[in-house]
């Protein structure tokens, strides 16, 4: 079992997903990737690899190290998760798109050479794009058409830096790039998929279109592996970290503008992001390691939250904060769980982040990077101020409407085990750091909870607490979307159909137009041969010679074109040789 | 209202307990801090504090800069498309 890839679970899940009926396949979704799970967990060993040949090129379908098990477990996890939050779920072409998704993933953070890595790469954006697009929303499919566009160019970015790092080097194995044109198009092509500003946009232009359970899925892949490679591939890199501590601020700064709670987490996935790509950058053990720990962990609670919203949107309709509000009587358990992910997120002490985003910060300022340690902490406020303040504080509180929320559906009982399972992981990491350190085979020693780290997280969050509550008219939300860089191409279709589509619409109408009316005086040429040379724009001679001309018996003017047809013929064969 | 009663006493403990904490520091042998100013008392407070009114006034400065369209404009721009 240890010796196939864990896609290969997922890609036959996905398979049978087409064919089998709706009964079995939510028990199919939650099997498959509970299978990959166990594979991964049980019988996949540390430095496993499978290497082989293909059309003369080497290749490494499979490797397994500490950072590539990481990643894939916590890709299993969240997909049996996901798959119980959505067992509800029938539609099929969802089904399968999920477990499409996850194979791609799951082959690319163990892909060991760059063929096999863009292969399960385009799996994975087909497969997120097809989720989007059964989101079910009036904006999901143009969503997945943008998604689509962006993800194809970087895809094309992609492959032409492999194929040029291939030329270079000839060699496929996916390592550390250590500089020239080829790695930088490979980079691109990454920073695309980890949201880098300013090729962000389609993130929070796409999940928030996404169905419930579909959204917690793609919220665990695309970024993920992107930043999986990113640490793989560009450590150490140290324009990274300015990259990543942008992403940072520009998603809490973006969040205090949104008024729909989807998009607004969606920006906090940016700047969660942008955590991991600064240790990236960074690139020391310490920093990698917690890297690895703050994805595993941002993938879980990360994926609470986005179930936890998926729950507010399939009870009550919406989405929007300016129309939600006063729901923490209804929804008591959904709030709860959303707060354990919302505690976890903002790294409060006993919680999942704290003990791995203090990973991060703890790097950043002993490897002296320490304006990109201030600037993570600002990031960390802000991250409090959103998803810990403000989203459960106009959603669930906060309303002062004359007539309560409508609550059209209940929430199915999938949705609160998948939520109950995310948090108590959540909580597990938080009260068990060590057990979850070894888990991960990290090899540095860290300690998360010692007095000054603590209090002074503890001092942070409690005056975020206080700063919100003097502010709390000014973050009130209002029906408004921010202008982002996604602006461009979402409006891009008036303007090329100004500039491409209708002169070549006149063109061709000209051309129309033009065939229409040749071929209506042919005809009137031929039933009323005067009449038709009246309306010619000729002199009077000319008119009345081929009034005379054409007057003349059929027979002689049949001959008479003939005759004239082949002196041009002769002419033209004279003038040729 | 009460809920609100509620939580403005929770975080006014939550000040004087933390307040408590930060000074309570100062006495203590201290693992190496983070910042070297970090050990200035009171630091984190006044850093959490002045980060939430720089990000929210930041922002809401930046969202005037930003022309901001009625939600409704994309979906009916879509729609005409």
């Amino acid at each position: 079992m240890s010796s196939f890839l864990p896609a290969f679970i997922l890609v036959l899940g996905g398979a049978l997903v087409l064919v089998l009926p709706a009964r079995v396949r939510p028990a199919l979704m939650v099997g498959a990737f509970g299978l990959t799970l166990l594979q991964l967990v049980v019988f996949l060993d540390l430095d496993t690899t499978w290497e082989t040949q293909w059309l003369g090129f080497d290749l490494m379908p499979l490797r397994v190290d500490a950072l590539s098990l990481a990643f894939g477990t916590v890709f299993a996890i969240i997909g049996v998760l996901g798959s119980i939050h959505g067992l509800h779920i029938r539609d099929r072409g969802q089904q399968a798109a999920a477990l499409f998704c996850g194979s791609g993933a799951l082959g690319v953070v163990f892909a060991g050479d760059l063929l096999t890595l863009v292969v399960f790469w385009e799996v994975m954006a087909l497969g997120s794009a097809f989720l989007i697009s059964k989101g079910g929303r009036s904006a999901s499919m143009a969503a997945a058409m943008r998604y689509l566009f962006v993800h194809i160019v970087g895809g094309a970015v992609l492959i032409a830096g492999v194929l040029w790092h291939f030329a270079d080097t000839g060699s496929l194995m996916f390592g550390w790039f250590d500089g020239g044109a080829a790695a930088w198009l490979i980079l691109i092509a990454f920073a695309v998929n980890a949201a880098i500003p300013p090729v962000h946009a389609w993130l929070a232009d796409a999940y928030p279109e996404a169905s419930a359970s579909g959204a917690v899925f793609l919220s665990a892949f695309t970024t993920k592996t992107a930043v999986y490679v990113l640490l793989r591939g560009f450590a150490e890199w140290e324009i990274l970290i300015i990259f990543g501590t942008v992403m940072a601020l520009y998603g809490v700064i973006y969040a205090v503008l949104e008024n729909d709670i989807r998009r607004l987490l969606a920006y906090h996935i940016i700047s969660q992001v942008g955590f991991m790509v600064t240790a990236a950058g960074i690139g020391s053990q310490g920093a990698i390691e917690g890297a690895t720990a703050h994805a595993f962990a941002h993938v879980l609670y990360k994926g609470l939250m986005i179930m936890a919203t998926g729950a507010v949107m399939t009870a009550a309709g919406t989405t929007k904060m300016t129309e939600l509000g006063g729901l923490a009587p209804r929804m008591k358990m959904v709030f709860t769980l959303y707060m354990v992910g919302a505690f976890s997120i903002s790294a409060v002490p006993l919680f999942a982040g704290f003990v791995s985003k203090s990973l991060v910060t703890g790097a950043a300022y002993y490897d002296g990077y320490d304006i990109a340690a201030l600037l993570l902490y600002v990031a960390s406020v802000g991250t409090f101020l959103h998803t810990g303040l403000k989203l459960p504080y106009f959603t669930w509180f906060g309303s002062k409407r004359a007539t309560p929320v409508t609550l059209i559906a209940k929430v199915p009982t999938g949705m609160y085990v998948g939520m109950a399972g995310a948090a108590a992981l959540c909580i597990a990491i938080g009260i068990f750091p060590q057990t979850f350190y070894d888990f991960m085979n990290l090899t540095g020693h860290y300690n998360p909870y010692n007095l000054n780290d603590t209090i002074h997280t503890v001092e942070l969050l409690v005056f975020t607490g206080l700063g919100f509550w003097l502010m709390v008219a000014a973050l009130k939300p209002k029906p408004t979307v921010s202008l982002d860089v996604d602006w461009p191409y979402r409006h891009a279709a008036k303007p090329a159909r100004v500039l491409v589509q209708e002169p070549l619409e006149r063109i061709f109408s000209t051309a129309e137009r033009a065939k229409d009316a040749v071929v209506a005086w042919t005809t009137l040429a031929a039933s009323s041969p005067e009449t038709a040379l009246q309306r010619l724009p000729l002199g009077d001679g000319v008119r009345k010679a081929a009034i005379v001309t054409l007057s003349r018996p059929p027979l002689a003017a049949a001959i008479g074109a003939l005759l004239l047809t082949f002196g041009v013929l002769i002419v033209v064969v004279v003038l040729g040789s | 209202m009460r809920l609100t009663r509620n939580l403005a006493a929770a975080l006014t403990l939550a000040i004087i307990a933390t307040l408590a904490a930060d000074a309570g520091l100062a006495f203590t042998d201290k693992v190496k801090a983070h910042f070297p100013y970090s050990d200035i008392i009171g630091f984190y407070i006044a850093f959490g504090l002045v980060s939430t009114f720089a990000i929210v006034y930041g922002s809401k400065w930046l969202g005037t800069i930003l022309e901001r369209t009625d939600e409704d404009d994309d979906d009916e721009e879509q729609a005409d498309e």
